[in-house]
């Protein structure tokens, strides 16, 4: 492209996102769907190709699951900007992996991290700091759950790609069956369970998981917690071994497992153990996110996906709900090379379009993370979006703090050890605890 | 030949450096970062420089004083106990009944040999398909007599079980394969002397096939030890360590602490492995004296 | 001397069902390798599958598959650093064998003694400064050059403690009459000994092969992207958490399996001979 060309595009390209700032409000109307999502995608990519010449390739890499990966290719391959290499890797390792590739310089130039990485990552100065090169105006289409988690000492350094929270799936048909009403505190879903073994042919109405992070909507529902973490990153209380996070695991131990759920699991086998059973209608209800609706919708169950019932997960005696929330965004690494950096925040821009969130959403089922895109047609008219949606607005957000997923180390086996009955819950609870103390060591507020 | 020591200098030299490189120096580094605190959170990047401390022998007393510890080492000792215990008698079980004349004895032993033609992974893997406590085919087939299995990969006692089952279905080969060979070149004659003394056949076996056999005994149970006490892939791949670790064994439990980014303690704890088969080996090699290995 | 009917019933009765036990797993493996994604996590025990299918073969190949079909990717990857590891290995060692075998020099004892005390290296001490030197200071990660290295670490003692049992073997006299005629140490090398022994050479190329092609821990480390993947990672690529695609696991199992079983059928004469005059009798 000609300076001379390149002159006339950038104003036009800038006149252009100021006409999109004017025209969109914080909280717009269905009315407005049209305007905005045509221009939004107009922008960027008159931006983009600006931005990237002189840009041979950019490397993306993802930890999406084997259906979802087709359809981020389909995307990332489309950029218009430049060519762009996509590789996906197991979710399993990835944070290790990319944080050694940081490290010696090799990692590629986007990347998505689950929300928990990028505090860690943002610390060990691996990541541009977004918050300049993207206009304030599209920063604030942004959810601000989702946003909060690429925040870290001042800067921005991560555009949210998709949103989630651990929810209650249950098969519709089985309730019916059994005459079952979704349930909303903790005692009605071991009723319900109850009522479902005894009424229908499951072998078990619910299946847990033995994975830390499938405990914690019973640690936040009998009033307990992770830890508390100001904005700065300073922790000033441990709740994971607090009353109500005891309270939680022993409701799940003995009131739970053994009753609604089995008494044991195949720990290594068991997400996919759940999933075929529920999938099967040998399981009537599962806790997963919106990354696995297009795997369940492959089951036999569910082959008329109105079936699937998505509901927030119950509450505990006093109310109180948790759900994890959980979610990706986008990172661009700060060892590339500085002329390639723009042409990177121009392809996350893209990939995390409105009209690309719409297409995840309407997909794959995944939750965007800007506004615009829930304000799409089509978005709007995914019952399980909506549903997802509800779930939510109830679930809690985690503290932001580097060691964010490193506190899953010694979270999941102690949780494993109280499962198999090799430590008495409070003692499992409080050797989380220790463990915690020893790993956020300066952060932890004495 | 033998005085010509420069010759032979000449003739390693190609190894010492390559083995200085890549062997000696990493395994200096490795030392030296286990009396320091490094970890994936302050280790030199291209970043920034590195800020681990020198922390002394606090790695050292931590580990070697936890509990943890100990209960690891204890499972880690029993693993390879039982392992190279059921290694060798049935591998030496089954090289006695191979090692007799009869028609098809060769179809036998091309397929007791199979397991060791299968890469260790694509075993551990099989077997923890088979194993899956739902769908799993052995709790299918006890299923079928009415037998409700166990989750093999994550009950308190059956998790011991499932890895040593997978690792003898592995290992029993080998050990048959090297006892086979040992008693193919046993001299007849001392068979035939044995049956004109009128020794049953228990009397020959003892007397007779186990002496010959000593040498080679010796050697494949010390590979075999090693090889187990530091064997990855089993337990990685089948229980993953669990449940709640329960199943680690040292060499597991040091990769963990490289993933959570703890490169010290990991270090840490390989220098500890090494220490404990170094002493064993010595105790052994003086034990059956098999200085010869050594010459 | 004939045995009792008895004796050789119980004999083929003890043998059939420790060759079922060594069968059993490959044949659900094969089994589960043909079987759809119902049928191969389902609560029927099928050893024929009712609707046998290709498609797990298929997707090893297939670009556009979800796990995006490396297998010659991965294949490729396995073969050139087994390859390259036994060469850089045993020519390496064959020198150093010999010399242990032939010469007596100062510091010989150590040297043996640290090439067998590397034998017992657990993978993970060497893993951290490795990573260090050939990932992050020479910038090897994901090429097959850090593996090589890596397992040149312990394929290069082996394969010299191996050749060195293999020379002990041969007789002297041999090499004492070309000294007569004149040839040198080096010429006596290449000239006598090295023809002589292809048998122990190839033993030991053939453990060093087998032993980088079947190797875990640091190509889980050195290996971050899929198309540099060497075939054991490969496998675990379709099992961890989220997704446990089996049958794509078994396909690849049994396609991995085949070359080794093949090779190892082929070899297995001089393996057991080689075991006795290798590494074991020392």
């Amino acid at each position: 492209m000609t300076r001379s060309t390149m002159r006339l595009v950038l104003p036009l390209g800038m006149t252009l996102a100021l006409a999109l700032a004017a025209c969109t409000p914080a909280a717009s109307t269905p009315a407005d769907t049209d305007a905005p999502s045509d221009s939004e995608a107009a922008a960027p990519s008159a931006d983009a190709t600006a931005a990237c010449e002189g840009v041979d390739s950019l490397t993306f890499t993802h930890t999406m699951n084997d259906q979802e990966s087709p359809v981020i290719a389909e995307i990332a391959e489309a950029f218009e900007g430049t060519t762009v290499e996509v590789t996906q890797i197991p979710f399993d390792g990835a944070q290790q992996a990319y944080d050694q590739q940081a490290a010696g310089g090799e990692a590629p130039d986007v990347f998505r991290a689950e929300i928990a990485w990028i505090a860690d990552y943002a610390d060990k100065g691996y990541l541009v700091d977004l918050a300049g090169m993207i206009p304030s105006e599209e920063w604030d289409d942004y959810l601000a759950g989702p946003l909060a988690y690429g925040q870290w000492q001042g800067g921005t350094y991560a555009v949210p790609q998709v949103t989630d929270a651990l929810a209650l799936l249950y098969n519709k048909r089985l309730f019916e069956e059994a005459g079952v009403e979704v349930p909303a505190t903790m005692d009605d879903f071991v009723a319900a369970g109850e009522t479902l073994q005894a009424d229908t042919d499951v072998e078990n109405a619910f299946y847990m998981r033995g994975d830390a992070y499938w405990l914690q909507p019973f640690l936040w529902a009998f009033g307990g917690g992770l830890f508390e973490a100001d904005a700065e990153g300073q922790v000033s209380e441990l709740l994971v071994n607090n009353e109500g996070s005891v309270a939680g695991l022993e409701f799940l131990l003995n009131d739970v497992l053994g009753t609604i759920a089995p008494a044991e699991v195949d720990f290594p086998n068991d997400y996919n153990n759940a999933m075929t059973g529920f999938k099967e209608g040998q399981v009537a209800m599962i806790f997963n996110g919106p990354w696995s609706t297009a795997d369940v919708l492959s089951g036999t169950e569910f082959s008329d996906p109105e079936n699937l019932g998505i509901a927030v997960i119950p509450a505990g005696p006093d109310g109180a709900k948790g759900s994890p929330i959980g979610g990706h965004s986008y990172v661009a690494y700060a060892g590339m090379d500085e002329a390639k950096q723009a042409c990177a925040v121009e392809f996350i821009r893209y990939l995390s379009s409105a009209e690309n969130q719409g297409r995840l959403a309407t997909e794959l089922n995944l939750l965007p993370t800007r506004q615009s895109a829930y304000e799409l047609p089509d978005v709007q008219e995914n019952r399980l979006i909506a549903e997802f949606g509800t779930v939510i607005e109830n679930a809690t957000a985690r503290p932001v703090v580097p060691e964010g997923g490193a506190i899953y180390t010694d979270f999941g086996p102690n949780f494993q050890a109280a499962w198999t009955g090799d430590k008495e819950p409070q003692q499992a609870l409080d050797d989380v605890a220790a463990a915690w103390t020893t790993l956020l060591g300066d952060r932890l507020a004495q | 030949m033998r005085d010509r020591m420069w010759v032979a200098y000449a003739f390693m030299l190609p190894v010492f450096v390559v083995m200085a490189v890549i062997v000696l120096y990493p395994l200096a580094l490795s030392i030296w970062s286990s009396f320091t605190d490094l970890s994936r959170a302050n280790q030199a990047t291209v970043f920034r420089p590195g800020s681990e401390q020198f922390i002394g022998l606090d790695n050292y007393a931590t580990i070697l004083t936890s509990e943890e510890f100990r209960g690891r080492l204890g499972w880690t000792t029993i693993w390879t106990a039982v392992n190279v215990f059921f290694h060798f008698t049935i591998g030496m079980g089954l090289a006695l009944l191979l090692n007799q004349k009869f028609r098809g004895r060769t179809a036998y032993r091309l397929v007791l040999m199979l397991p060791w033609a299968v890469p260790a992974f694509v075993s551990a893997v099989a077997w923890r398909y088979i194993f899956n406590g739902e769908y799993g085919a052995l709790n299918l087939m006890l299923a079928s007599f009415g037998i409700d299995g166990p989750n093999w990969l994550s009950d308190q006692f059956w998790a011991y079980v499932a890895p040593i089952v997978v690792n003898v279905w592995l290992g029993v080969p080998f050990m048959m394969v090297a006892l086979l060979g040992g008693m193919q070149s046993i001299p007849q004659e001392l068979y035939e002397a044995a049956r004109v003394d009128g020794a049953t056949r228990r009397q020959t076996f003892w007397n007779v096939t186990v002496p010959q056999l000593r040498s080679v005994s010796v050697a494949i149970i010390l590979l075999g030890i090693i090889w187990t006490f530091n064997l990855f892939v089993v337990i990685f791949l089948t229980t993953g360590g669990g449940p709640g670790g329960r199943t680690d064994i040292l060499v597991t439990e040091s990769f963990n602490l490289f993933q959570a980014g703890q490169l010290a303690q990991a270090a840490t704890y390989s220098v500890v492995i090494l220490s404990i088969l170094l002493i064993f080996v010595a105790v052994y090699q003086r034990a059956f004296r098999t200085e010869d290995v050594a010459r | 001397m004939k045995q009792p009917l008895w004796e050789r019933i119980a004999t083929h009765a003890v043998l059939l069902v420790a060759s079922a036990i060594a069968l059993f797993p490959l044949i659900w493996v094969v089994s589960a390798s043909f079987k759809n994604q119902f049928d191969v996590l389902s609560t029927e025990i099928e050893i024929i599958p009712s609707e046998p299918t290709l498609e797990n073969y298929e997707a090893l190949f297939n670009p556009a598959s979800a796990t995006g079909g490396y297998f010659w990717n991965w294949f490729g990857n396995s073969v050139f650093i087994a390859v390259m590891t036994t060469i850089l290995s045993v020519f390496l060692a064959a020198t150093a064998g010999y010399a242990l075998s032939r010469y007596r020099f100062r510091g010989k004892r150590p040297t043996t003694s640290f090439f067998l005390v590397s034998q017992m290296f657990p993978a993970v001490i060497l893993l951290v400064p490795l990573f260090q030197l050939l990932g992050i200071q020479l910038r090897l990660l994901n090429t097959p050059w850090a593996l090589i290295l890596a397992y040149a670490t312990t394929a290069v003692p082996f394969c010299v403690l191996m050749l060195r049992s293999y020379f002990d073997t041969l007789p002297i006299e041999l090499e004492e009459a070309a000294r007569i005629d004149g040839l040198g140490p080096l010429g006596t090398f290449w000239k006598i000994v090295v023809p002589l022994s292809t048998p122990g050479i190839a033993v030991t190329a053939f453990y060093a092969f087998i032993t980088a092609w079947n190797e875990f821990l640091f190509a889980l480390v050195f290996l971050t992207q899929p198309e540099s993947f060497t075939l054991p990672i490969g496998v675990r690529l379709f099992v961890n958490q989220f997704t446990q695609n089996w049958g794509g696991t078994m396909a690849l199992s049994v396609i991995v399996t085949i070359p080794v079983m093949l090779f190892f059928y082929v070899a297995q004469r001089y393996l057991i001979s080689g075991l006795s005059t290798g590494g074991v009798k020392g």
